[in-house]
């Protein structure tokens, strides 16, 4: 089976005060069509990095990253922006609304980017992460699941192959976190999307259909 | 604690710097202009006596009576100077130039000394002393020969300075000095209907009192002649009146700009408190206390602005150094500047004030911390325990106090501080309006395009500042555009095109057997217009010396005024009310019946009716206004206040004033030609004059501009100081729009739209609210039409599009070079 995302010998670091720090050291890891993977790894094992490199936020010092055929390290980065309006999506722990656009703006708001807005969508998708009665409330007159629900169904609008989640639920308390991991799992797979999850609760890990550790830069 | 808070205000250069001019900008300019005023006050007090010319000035229009003369000449002659002023042309050969006389008895000058250019020679009698212009203009130079009436003078020196004449710029003639000795012969005295007579009196102190009595008793005894009597202290020189005018006016500009820096300081200093407050939070959290925390923090602002002051002492220093020439026409000859501690002292106070009140909100804020709120990101919401309205009303107060020193007064103070608050107020409301219209616009989403629904939107951004920066810059380019637009549209009409039908060549003091001559001299028609020398001796049975004081300041009732007489209107006017319909004149059986033009008979609260009692010399002409007479033109005209029937005035002492159209390059040669034949006759070239005056209003109109483009600069601030406040919300959207694939274009866009958004809304609002109050004053005041410079109007705003994108795209490049990741992490 073919990948939809594989990195091949990423290596990384970064100088600090003249001195090298090695972060990744040689990663190699595949990940496929519909599968949610989580990664897993002490604070500072290079799991972040990863995931940006992944993503095609950061660069790697060496190696490629190849997504549906093309190397996302060769890519400039008018092309990358091309990729995360359609293949790659983001969730992050601290949500990054848009907190001047309602809660149905900032779902829209990446289609009005790629030009393919489509209200019937944003509809659906709020309907989906079940927000209809917040949809012209701003992001400061929400709660933090509501931000985050906001977060998710604004990632999935454009309907990406892959979806990078850092620590979606690390701003929640458990109630609200259980709630958000159901709905992430629920809609990734409705949409037929990778989701890759970066965590420290082996909660979320659990549910993942494979875990990858990092130790010290390194795949364990 | 002192040195953290120093070392976080270093790491940023942005913050001192902004900081810095905020001060810097204003107080340079405050300063500058506060040497200036400070400096022409000291030198008005050193050099009273000079520049008033005596211990005792008589000054009148009319031949000072024998009487007062008799008293006058028992003083020595070394302590008495008679003074002679009045224009003539002066003339060659072949070339003449309209010309400023001054004749002057041998003790001239009391106090001081005439400057010359070569100061070794000696002023016979018999010869002139000229200033530059006459010799440039009539391609003369010292040692030859220029006739002034009937006589002939060798021209002695060149006059650099008087010591009583501070200023040149004012006033049309260059200036011929001459002995009194020397004035018969130029047989110009009894020609001329407009002579300043002047007597200057040396007196000791016991005398003068004595002196001044006698004197006063004298003139005010002499009901046909007005004779003003003052003292040197009383007396007002150009230059007091310059400093007192001018430069206050300036400084109002200056310290409308102090405010706006203000803003612009208070700005910066929330930017920066905001950036550190987890810093604060963390010394919070260490067991700093709140206190001690603050103080550090005004130690720093209050050091910033002590240093922020030396430096615009330093740049004033520097303005006035280099800016001689821009200061030219308002300053003295040889005129040195005396810098003083207390100019300083000044600046420091207002520096200090300023920083005190523009960063007392900030610092409030930081009594609110509570540490563990911020150290989990979340903003601290705790209501300011400083009311914001008393913080007003600080302000306010501020502004009071600086403009009560200034005007030196406090109900002056108190005026214009009132009026500045209610055009603040104005504009304010105007930007408002303007700012809720675009968000009803935005909710009603009637706007489609969403990268400019982005873009207005940010405008809203809190802590953007965008209401009181388009406040600022709609005000500031109301102020520029104003001044610009009357400009223009007057010096379009009047100056730089002299109106086609109006006549250009005006000649005064014409005798009546001298018309024939003159016109067979000049070719083209000459429209006559007799004129009778009289005063207003009562309104109503109220004498005019009674009425003077409830009267505005449109006109001095006490003056000499130009009757004339006919039985046609002008060209340039129309009937307004008369008693018989279509008449400018109605039969009366006690009086002469009068025609008076609206504006003064609204200056003396007269109507139709209402009775005028003239003084012709001794006789006395008993009128009743029978119509009243409105200008329909304005521009280079004649017209007449008061305008009687020929019967009345015909046979009463009386010259007459001639206009024609000549064409420009002929006007040098006839005026030659007229003054050779009539040197009595004074020839004006209204297109010369009109290009003189242009010179010294573009002197002041420069000045003025220089100023106002002060508060731009200082809008400029507020809009960079609202960048640095709101740099990490504007980051951070920047971001989210990278994050989700927008490309650096549209990234750029969206900027650009809310750049432009605020600069154009901003300056076009400005625009518009100038072009209205100049259309009304140039319609309604000037009398003429309001022309738009739609080519400078286009210019401008291609200008301004072109800064507001470049600022954007800049804006953005330095957004773009911040690490997309990192944000993301953190």
């Amino acid at each position: 089976m073919k990948a939809l995302l594989s990195a091949h010998d990423i290596c990384k670091s970064f100088s600090l005060e003249h001195q090298k720090i090695e972060v990744l050291k040689s990663i190699n890891l595949s990940v496929f069509e519909a599968e949610f993977v989580a990664i897993m790894g002490k604070s500072g094992s290079g799991k972040s990095t990863l995931i940006s490199i992944l993503a095609g936020l950061d660069s790697p010092d060496s190696g490629t990253v190849i997504l549906h055929d093309d190397d996302l390290t060769q890519l400039t980065e008018e092309q990358l922006a091309l990729k995360r309006q359609q293949e790659i999506s983001f969730v992050f722990q601290t949500f990054h609304l848009i907190p001047t656009l309602t809660v149905e703006e900032n779902i829209g708001f990446p289609l009005k980017i790629s030009r393919s807005f489509q209200q019937n969508k944003v509809d659906e998708l709020l309907n989906k992460v079940q927000l209809n009665h917040r949809a012209n409330s701003f992001p400061h007159q929400l709660s933090g699941g509501e931000k985050q629900r906001t977060a998710i169904a604004r990632a999935l609008i454009t309907q990406p192959s892959v979806l990078f989640a850092d620590e979606p639920t690390g701003n929640l308390d458990e109630k609200n976190a259980s709630s958000i991991l159901e709905l992430l799992i629920d809609l990734q797979k409705q949409f037929n999307t990778s989701l890759i999850v970066v965590t420290h609760d082996p909660g979320i890990a659990k549910r993942a259909d494979r875990i990858i550790r990092i130790v010290d830069g390194r795949l364990a | 604690m002192n040195s953290l808070v120093f070392r976080q205000w270093l790491q940023d250069k942005i913050f001192p710097l902004l900081f810095t001019l905020c001060i810097v900008v204003s107080l340079a300019a405050y300063i500058s202009l506060d040497v200036l005023q400070t400096s022409i006050n000291r030198y008005v007090d050193d050099n009273q006596l000079q520049l008033v010319g005596g211990d005792l000035v008589l000054t009148s229009n009319q031949k000072i009576p024998a009487k007062i003369l008799d008293v006058v000449k028992q003083l020595d002659e070394t302590q008495l100077v008679f003074d002679y002023q009045f224009n003539a042309i002066a003339y060659t050969q072949d070339r003449s130039l309209l010309s400023r006389i001054k004749a002057v008895s041998q003790s001239y000058p009391l106090y001081g000394q005439l400057l010359l250019k070569q100061a070794d020679k000696t002023w016979e009698k018999g010869s002139i002393l000229v200033e530059q212009q006459v010799l440039t203009a009539l391609e003369l130079e010292i040692g030859d020969s220029l006739t002034i009436g009937e006589a002939r003078f060798t021209i002695a020196n060149e006059l650099i300075s008087e010591p009583d004449r501070p200023l040149t710029a004012f006033g049309f003639g260059a200036r011929i000095l001459m002995h009194e000795s020397d004035l018969p012969q130029t047989q110009l005295m009894g020609q001329k209907s407009r002579i300043n007579y002047r007597i200057e009196i040396k007196a000791a102190d016991e005398n003068k009192q004595q002196l001044f009595a006698q004197l006063s008793k004298l003139s005010d005894s002499i009901s046909s002649t007005k004779i003003n009597l003052k003292t040197s202290e009383q007396s007002n020189t150009s230059i007091s009146n310059l400093s007192q005018n001018f430069l206050v006016f300036l400084k109002l500009l200056v310290v409308a700009v102090i405010v706006l820096s203000g803003v612009g300081l208070m700005s910066v200093v929330k930017a920066f408190i905001a950036e550190q407050q987890k810093v604060n939070a963390i010394c919070a959290a260490l067991g700093e206390n709140n206190r001690t925390i603050v103080r550090s923090y005004r130690i720093l602002f209050f050091s910033m602005a002590v240093l922020s002051t030396v430096l615009a002492w330093l740049v004033s220093l520097m303005i006035l150094h280099f800016s001689h020439d821009i200061f030219a026409s308002i300053l003295p000859h040889s005129f040195n500047l005396t810098v003083s501690m207390s100019n300083f002292l000044k600046a420091l106070a207002i520096a200090l004030a300023l920083t005190a009140l523009m960063t007392h909100f900030s610092l409030a804020s930081i009594y609110q911390i509570k540490p563990i709120v911020l150290l989990q990101n979340k903003q601290s919401h705790a209501p300011l325990a400083f009311k914001s309205w008393l913080w007003i009303v600080f302000i306010v107060a501020g502004t009071f106090g600086l403009l009560a020193l200034e005007l030196n007064s406090y109900w002056q103070g108190a005026q214009v501080t009132l009026g500045f608050v209610l055009i603040w107020l104005f504009f304010l409301s105007t930007i408002s309006l303007l700012m809720k219209f675009i968000h009803w616009m935005l909710n009603k989403r009637l706007i489609k395009q969403w990268k400019l629904v982005l873009a207005l939107q940010n405008i809203f951004r809190k802590g953007n500042q965008s209401r009181l920066f388009m406040t600022a810059i709609s005000l500031t380019s109301m102020i520029i555009a104003s001044i610009s637009l009357l400009d223009y549209s007057v010096q379009e009409q009047l100056i730089s095109t002299y109106p086609k039908e109006a006549p250009n060549v005006f000649l005064l003091d014409v005798q009546t057997n001298q018309q024939e001559e003159i016109n067979a001299l000049i070719p083209n028609k000459l429209n006559y217009y007799p004129v009778v020398r009289a005063r207003i001796d009562s309104v109503n049975g109220v004498k005019a010396d009674v009425l003077k004081t409830k009267l505005g300041r449109y006109d001095n009732i006490n003056r000499i005024f130009n009757l004339s007489y006919g039985d046609k209107l002008l060209k340039t006017e129309t009937l307004d009310k008369s008693e018989q319909k279509n008449q400018l004149f109605s039969p009366q059986t006690e009086a002469e019946p009068l025609s008076i033009l609206n504006s003064f008979a609204e200056f003396l609260k007269v109507d139709l009716g209402d009775e005028l009692v003239f003084n012709i010399q001794g006789i006395f002409i008993k009128t009743k206004i029978s119509s009243i007479r409105k200008r329909i033109k304005r521009g280079p005209s004649p017209f007449f206040y008061f305008l009687l029937p020929e019967s009345v005035l015909h046979d009463a002492p009386q010259i007459r004033f001639a206009t024609t159209q000549l064409p420009e390059d002929s006007i040098a040669a006839i005026q030659t030609q007229l003054a050779q034949k009539f040197p009595g006759i004074t020839v004006l070239n209204g297109a010369s004059i009109a290009n003189q005056l242009k010179q010294f209003v573009d002197q002041l109109t420069q000045l003025i501009t220089v100023f106002t483009a002060l508060s731009l600069l200082a809008g400029g601030l507020i809009f960079a100081a609202s960048l640095l406040a709101t740099s990490q919300d504007r980051i951070q959207e920047s971001y989210y729009y990278r994050m989700m694939g927008m490309l650096n274009k549209d990234i750029l866009k969206i900027s650009s739209y809310e750049f432009l958004a605020l600069g154009l809304f901003a300056f076009n609002t400005g625009i518009l609210i100038a072009s209205l109050c100049s259309y009304l004053i140039v319609t309604y005041w000037f009398s003429l039409q309001f022309i738009f410079p739609w080519l400078l109007f286009f210019s401008t705003e291609a200008l301004l599009i072109l800064l507001l994108l470049l600022l954007s795209f800049f804006y953005n490049q330095s957004l773009k070079s911040n690490n997309l990741l990192d944000f993301l992490r953190h």
